[in-house]
Order: C-alpha cells, then sequence, then structure tokens
C-alpha cells in the first residue's frame, strides 16, 4: 500500500472514529474476560481459539486504528491479516463499559483496506466468488418456485440460502399450506457477506437493490441478510420465525411434532447477528424460537438462552476466510458447550459452517421441517 | 496449550512470542495517564519454566522486564518506558493448590478475579480482597499493585491477603515465600521464617521479580448482606465518624465502604431521579456494604447508625438506592470503568491517607480545581481497616489534552504529599515523589542492587 493511501486510510479513520480512538481505558473488558454472573468465561473467540494476541481484539482493533490515525509506520499486510481475522461478532460492543464501538471501527478498517487495495488474498478470492458466483461458497442455487397452498401468504427472499435446506424449507411451507412467493426480482446476494470482507461499496449497492425489491413484510432466511437489510429501518423484512409466530398467534396456522416425535429436549445455538449491540436493536428471532419450543412441549436445554455475550462459532466476518483451522476451532467449541443434549443453530450460514467442521448442528429452520408439521387453518393445503 | 518452543532460535522457549509492532501495540500502556512504551519483545508465558526462560533471554541480552497481567492498573507500571521484553502472564491462570483445611487457594498470576471468586463458590468461600474490576483484573496485578477494593475495609489491601509468593528472582531464582519457604511445607503462615520477604514483592510493580504463584487465605462467603448510606453536612464529621468506625471494629462485617463528595452525590441521585430534592442531600456521604450472618448484619448497621447520629450523620437512602446499593449488587464490576470513563478519558492518582486527613485531602482538590480550571476534577475515597485511599481524578481528552494533564497531575502529587497524603499504587505515576523519600528510598535501591544489580527489572517503577 502506498504512503498517500495509508494517510488516506488514517484520516478517514480518524474522521470517523476519533473520538472514540482516544476514549478507550484500556480495560481490557474487550480481550479477556471472565464474568460468570453474566454468562461471560471468555468474550472474544478469536483470541480464545486463533491467537492470545490483544491485537485481535476490540481494544486491538482500537489500537491499530489510533497507531494509524497518528501516523505510526505499521506492516499494512499485518494490519489487514489481524483486521479481517475477526468474526464480527460484536462481543467487545456489547462488553464495552462506556459504549465504544471497536467492532464497528475493525469494519471500517476493513473496508478501508479493501478498498486501498490491501485486502488479503483471501478475503480478495472470498469477495470475486461473491460477486461472480452469487454467494460465498459458489454454491448453485438449486430452490425452485414450486406449488403452493392457499393458506397464509409469505413472501420469502432466500438470499445466497438457496441450497438444499432452503428447498426443504420452501416444500414444508407450501405442504403446510402457506402461498409461498419467492423474490425473484432481485440478486442473490443482498450484499451482507460482501460488507463483512470489507466490500463496502459493492455492499451498500447490492443491499440498495436488494431493499427495492423487499418490503417490510418480506421474510428473510439468513440472519446477516435480515441485519443487513435492516440496517438502520425498523421496518424492514423479517425473520422466518417472526413470520411463523404471528401466523399462529393470528390463527392461521397450528404446529405439532410429527407423530411418533418424544419432545426431548434441545440446545438451541445463538446468532450473532441477532444479538442486541449499542444503539441498535434485534430482530425478535430468538424470543420467538423459545415460543415455538414452549408450543411444541421441547424443553430448552441451555437454560441461559440466549446468552447475550456468546461466542462467534466461526462462521462470521473474514474468519472462515482468512483462519480457517481457527474457524473450525470455534465450530467445536460451541458445539460441545451443548454436551451430548441434540443441538441445532438459529443461524442457517451457521449451520453450513458447523457442517464443514464436522459438527452435527443443523438449522432450527430443518429441525422445524424435519420433526413439525405445519397446518395452515384456512384453505386447502398444496 | 502451545508447546514451548523456541521460535527465534535464541533460548526463549516460550510458548507465545510477539515481535511484530502491530501485535504489540495492546502492550505498550495500561488505564492510566502515563505515556505509553514500546516493548521489543513480548512473551505470553505460561509456566514457571517459561518465565525463567523469558528472564534468562532479558538478561543475556542485557534487556528490561516488565511484567504485565490483566493491564487494568492506572499508574504505569507495566508501561515499557526502557523497551525490552514484556513478560504476559494473563495465560498463567490456573488454581494450583485448594487447601480447604490450611484455608489457603494458591493461584497462578493470571488468574481472573471473577474465574478464582466463580471457582471458589461452591466451597462457600472467598477471597479477601477483589478489586472492582474483577472480570479483566488478575490476581498476579493486584499483588503487584497492592490493589484495593472489595474488602479493604477488613482486610486493607491485597498483600494483606496474602500467605505467600513463588517468586523468580532476576537471576532466575526460584523464591518461596512463608511457610512455603520450607521444602515440603506448603503455604499456611506468612510471618513464620524471620523478616516479611512476601512483603517485598507486594506492591513492587515487579521492581524485584515476576510473581509466579500467589497463595491466598480463604473466608467464607457472608450468609446475608445490606448496605446502607450515611450522609454528613461536611467532609470533617465524615472522617471523625470513619475514625471511629475503624476504632470502634466495626470494619469487621463491612465488605466495602467509600466516600464521595457531595457534587458526586447529587449528579448521582440527579442522573436516577430529576425530582429529586438536590438542596436536602448531604455534604459528604458514606457507603457501607455489610456482610455476615443476618444478625451481625442487622447489628452493624444499626451500629453504624447509631455512631454517625453522633457525628451529626444520617442515613442518605437517596443515594443508597440512586447509586450505592445499585453499584454494591449489581454493577459492582461496572462502574470502576463507567463511572469514571463515560466522560472522557480520566487520569486517577491514589494515595493513602489517614482520616483525619480527608478533609485536607478533600480540599487538596479543591485546590487543584482553582488551579487547573481545564479539567474536572473528582475524589473519592476507600474505606480500609485502618486508614483511607483516596482517589483523585481528573477528566481530560486524551486527543487533544493528554501533554496538558500531565502538569497538572503532577502538580496534584506534591500537593497530596504536602497535605500529608503517601504515594499508593506507585508505579512510575509517583515515581518523583517515591524518590523524595530519602532513607526508604535509598534502602529500596540497596535491595534493588542486591537482587536486581544490572536494573532489568521494570526500570522506572517505584523511582528505581
Amino acid at each position: 500500500m502506498s504512503a498517500p493511501a495509508s494517510a488516506a486510510l488514517a484520516a478517514g479513520v480518524l474522521a470517523r472514529y476519533g473520538d472514540e480512538l482516544y476514549h478507550c481505558a484500556s480495560c481490557n473488558y474487550c480481550v479477556d474476560q471472565v464474568w460468570p454472573e453474566r454468562g461471560i468465561a471468555r468474550v472474544c473467540a478469536t483470541f480464545e481459539h486463533h491467537a492470545p494476541s490483544p491485537a485481535y481484539s476490540g481494544r486491538g482493533y482500537i489500537e491499530i486504528a489510533r497507531a494509524l490515525a497518528e501516523g505510526m509506520e505499521l506492516d499494512l499486510d499485518t494490519v489487514a491479516v489481524r483486521v479481517n481475522t475477526c468474526t464480527d461478532c460484536g462481543n467487545c460492543e456489547v462488553t464495552c463499559p462506556i459504549g465504544l464501538h471497536p467492532a464497528a471501527i475493525n469494519r471500517g478498517l476493513r473496508t478501508a483496506l479493501y478498498e486501498a487495495g490491501a485486502a488479503p488474498a483471501a478475503i480478495a478470492t472470498a469477495v470475486e466468488t461473491i460477486t461472480t458466483r452469487g454467494n460465498v461458497r459458489a454454491a448453485p442455487a438449486v430452490i425452485a418456485e414450486r406449488a403452493t397452498g392457499t393458506g397464509p401468504r409469505m413472501r420469502l427472499y432466500v438470499g445466497c440460502h438457496a441450497d438444499e435446506d432452503g428447498t426443504a424449507l420452501l416444500g414444508w411451507l407450501a405442504a403446510g399450506g402457506v402461498e409461498v412467493s419467492l423474490v425473484r426480482d432481485a440478486r442473490a446476494c443482498c450484499g451482507a457477506a460482501l460488507a463483512e470482507l470489507g466490500a463496502g461499496r459493492s455492499a451498500t449497492a447490492w443491499r440498495d437493490d436488494a431493499r427495492a425489491a423487499v418490503d417490510a413484510g418480506t421474510v428473510v432466511l439468513g440472519y446477516e441478510c435480515l441485519r443487513h437489510l435492516q440496517d438502520g429501518d425498523a421496518a424492514g423484512p423479517q425473520g422466518l420465525l417472526g413470520w411463523l409466530v404471528a401466523a399462529l398467534d393470528g390463527g392461521e396456522l397450528t404446529l405439532a411434532l410429527r407423530r411418533g416425535v418424544v419432545p426431548s429436549p434441545l440446545h438451541l445455538l445463538e446468532s450473532c447477528q441477532l444479538k442486541p449491540r449499542p444503539g441498535r436493536a434485534a430482530p425478535a428471532e430468538e424470543a420467538c424460537a423459545r415460543n415455538l419450543l414452549e408450543r411444541l412441549g421441547v424443553p430448552l436445554a441451555n437454560t441461559g438462552f440466549p446468552n447475550r455475550f456468546r461466542l462467534c462459532c466461526g462462521a462470521g466476518g473474514g474468519m472462515p476466510a482468512v483462519q480457517p483451522e481457527a474457524a473450525a476451532r470455534m465450530a467445536a467449541a460451541r458445539a460441545d458447550a451443548a454436551g451430548a443434549v441434540a443441538a441445532v443453530t438459529l443461524d442457517p450460514r451457521c449451520a453450513r459452517h458447523f457442517a464443514d467442521a464436522g459438527r452435527a448442528v443443523g438449522s432450527f429452520a430443518a429441525w422445524l421441517v424435519e420433526h413439525c408439521e405445519l397446518t395452515a387453518t384456512t384453505g386447502e393445503r398444496a | 496449550m502451545s508447546a514451548s518452543i523456541d521460535r527465534l532460535g535464541d533460548g526463549l522457549a516460550v510458548s507465545t512470542v510477539f515481535t511484530d509492532p502491530v501485535d504489540m501495540l495492546a502492550y505498550r500502556r495500561d488505564c492510566s495517564v502515563v505515556r505509553p512504551g514500546d516493548p521489543d519483545l513480548v512473551a505470553r508465558v505460561r509456566d514457571v519454566a517459561e518465565v525463567q526462560a523469558a528472564v534468562a533471554r532479558a538478561a543475556r541480552e542485557r534487556q528490561p522486564v516488565y511484567v504485565r497481567g490483566g493491564g487494568t492498573m492506572y499508574a504505569g507500571g507495566i508501561n515499557p518506558h526502557a523497551g525490552g521484553v514484556v513478560v504476559d502472564t494473563g495465560g498463567m491462570d490456573r488454581v494450583l493448590e485448594l487447601d480447604l483445611a490450611r484455608g489457603v487457594v494458591v493461584v497462578e498470576p493470571g488468574i481472573r478475579f471473577a474465574a478464582l471468586i466463580e471457582f471458589l463458590r461452591p466451597h462457600g468461600q472467598t477471597i479477601g480482597i477483589v478489586p472492582l474490576t474483577g472480570p479483566a483484573a488478575t490476581v498476579g496485578g493486584a499483588v503487584s499493585a497492592h490493589a484495593l477494593g472489595s474488602g479493604s475495609p477488613r482486610q486493607q489491601g491485597m498483600g494483606d491477603c496474602v500467605a505467600g509468593l513463588e517468586v523468580v528472582l532476576p537471576d532466575g531464582t526460584l523464591l518461596r515465600t512463608g511457610s512455603a519457604a520450607a521444602d515440603g511445607a506448603g503455604f499456611f503462615q506468612r510471618y513464620c521464617i524471620g523478616p516479611d520477604l512476601t512483603g517485598l514483592f507486594i506492591g513492587a510493580d515487579a521492581t524485584f521479580g515476576v510473581v509466579t504463584a500467589i497463595a491466598l487465605w480463604l473466608y467464607p462467603v457472608p450468609s446475608s448482606r445490606d448496605t446502607v448510606s450515611i450522609g454528613f453536612a461536611g467532609v470533617a464529621e465524615a472522617g471523625r465518624f470513619l475514625a471511629a468506625v475503624q476504632g470502634a471494629e466495626l470494619t469487621r462485617n463491612t465488605w466495602y465502604a467509600a466516600g464521595y463528595e457531595g457534587s458526586a452525590v447529587r449528579a448521582r441521585v440527579a442522573a436516577a431521579d430529576a425530582a429529586a430534592d438536590l438542596d436536602a442531600l448531604p455534604g459528604f456521604c458514606t457507603g457501607f456494604d455489610l456482610g455476615g450472618d443476618a444478625a451481625a448484619v442487622a447489628g452493624d448497621r444499626a451500629r453504624l447508625l447509631e455512631l454517625a447520629a453522633h457525628h451529626g450523620g444520617r442515613e442518605c437512602r437517596a443515594f443508597d438506592a440512586a447509586y450505592f446499593r445499585r453499584l454494591r449488587y449489581d454493577e459492582t464490576y461496572w462502574y470502576s470503568y463507567a463511572g469514571y470513563f463515560t466522560r472522557s478519558r480520566c487520569a486517577i492518582l491514589m494515595s493513602s491517607l489517614p482520616c483525619d486527613r480527608l478533609e485536607a485531602f478533600v480540599a487538596t482538590v479543591d485546590g487543584l480545581r482553582g488551579r487547573w480550571p481545564d479539567y474536572p476534577w473528582g475524589a473519592a475515597v476507600v474505606l480500609c481497616r485502618r486508614g483511607l485511599h483516596g482517589g483523585v481524578l481528573a477528566f481530560y481528552d486524551e486527543r487533544t489534552a493528554w501533554d496538558a494533564v500531565t502538569p497538572a497531575i503532577d502538580d496534584a502529587a506534591d500537593a497530596l504529599v504536602a497535605a500529608g497524603c503517601v504515594p499508593y499504587k506507585s508505579a512510575k505515576q509517583w515515581a518523583p515523589q517515591v524518590r523524595g523519600f530519602g532513607a526508604y528510598s535509598a534502602t529500596l535501591g540497596k535491595l534493588k542492587s542486591a537482587l536486581d544489580p544490572d536494573g532489568l527489572f521494570a526500570p522506572g517503577n517505584l523511582g528505581l
């Protein structure tokens, strides 16, 4: 990276985050913290599973940004790796006693580095894959519109989750009588994954395209997509579980365990995307998941659900691209935390990551499809 | 755990070594206003052997050694002004031994207070002092700085709860103090063999060695708790009351107690209740967190109020509800930072003082307000078994006023000493004043020369 580019990067960081850079008290609550009363055993998955260097923590990102802003000469290739080795889980923000936003500072750095052509090669490759193939896995879109019921209507944006699980979910909804229409007039990717990788301009443009195609009632499958599309817009699209609970509450649907399914405890792994952060509420999907299990009589195994300080499973941010081994260790740690109890994750992206890491943690939506029967109370079934 | 590997090829067999400037940025400073330093190398050690390897390498290369725990202190002790090796003990976080019969727990220095308390909870035990930075602060750091916190009214400071230490000396020798000096005896008493060598390493900010194990005495978790806040018209009455509390041994069941200026009391109450009658609030307010069996707590609460009445004090429920009870029950680990740093960066200067100097202490802060009007100043005191620890706070904008606030803090240090206060949590913050204590400073220097003749351990701390 050239000196002028580095100076521009520093100026941009200082202009946007200057007050926060000089406000951090170096308390290390975002680095390595134990607070049992709040359910915090560790606060940063990267510090825990990749390297015990504060450079990978919220405080580290603030220190890096401040050093750049002050003109300290740092090797930007090293900076780029540190900054992109972050899951974007947001724990550093949730645990900051004075409400600083180190995750946002990290994202700002990531974006600035990417725009300056200084992103790690793995990040550049991942962005290229998304922009050319529609999703970071280059997975073919197998989902297809199918005959649906005449019950409650659902407008569905599947985004990059147009895979086998998405197809199964669509079939389940249709079999239950839900009239599903897929959003077709938008890119397969809403730009959420691009934003996490620092490709900020594309992420914004793709989000604006997707926003033009979805409305307030549209159901969005991916939680990173939901967060990206809802950004600053309370009237944005909604999550699947919220839609389901509303339909159940409205008497349009009934939900029951399939015949023969014994209600046994289920460990629900939270999504980092659903974590309330300072100044930003989260969709009520976690409360809806609890609601659905209560309706079904299925005990929730993790009594502390939802843990506000959950650690990432490794699926988020630049972690899977830049540090795949550490990302797999994170998945193993979260899966192991469930012990012998069956575990599912609310987030379909996390479910794919668990599968990649060889862990039997499917998505909650897939669990519903497998174990439950949905029935429309009006109209005919498909 | 990573294996100990000689990654640099120079005999430093340590599981994790950082040499990249990016990785070492967060090792440049602690929470203090003290300027940062740049280390040459960080060794994140996992056991005694790795500490000895790091110390040996530093000795061979004649590099300074600074020791870091959680990095949460505010006196600059870990700031590596002279460069060299930072020994990061944050990964040495195991409980080594729990001996309920002897009433001792032995831990590595990097264990976080909150983790140790959680470990002891099922046994109905706790430790004597817990800093308000418990989630991130390490036991080793608190020993090195002789920290205060919850337990100070009962115990005084962190060092008063230590039964013995294991220390790597500058020449690599592994020293065990107290009863553990005798082979096989273990930690159970501190003063059994001659003078108190343990004390040499407490509050020493790593100037004499690297602490690798700490034996702490255990205490039963109180079965009942209650808080009471008591206000006084002025500081003088509050100082006399606090002295009377200590004289009557009413600190025995007091797990935390602090005193707050009237301006702070009004600000806290106003923030919680916009309709509160601020004129009715006291000029100085004390808060007590009592713990023990229910009868003892109720009895001490009544005795405190009775004693306060003799000094013109009375219960201040508004402050208790708005701040003190919440601080102690819900947010013990939160307010220490949120309370100080929410507005801006905060320079904290800690001193020790007898209760009869409380009025002089507050007057000193008022003087600072007059001489340095650019900075909002604050003051608070923590009650100890004897005397007080007084914190002076100056809020400043680190982006624009870091250089400018430094002389104000230096002035505060001189003014506090002139008012009869004594440096506490010395590290680099109080180094000039410590150098001024003739015979004491000279004796420290002689001990330093004996143990660390090359002056490699934490140069700059304690004025050494």
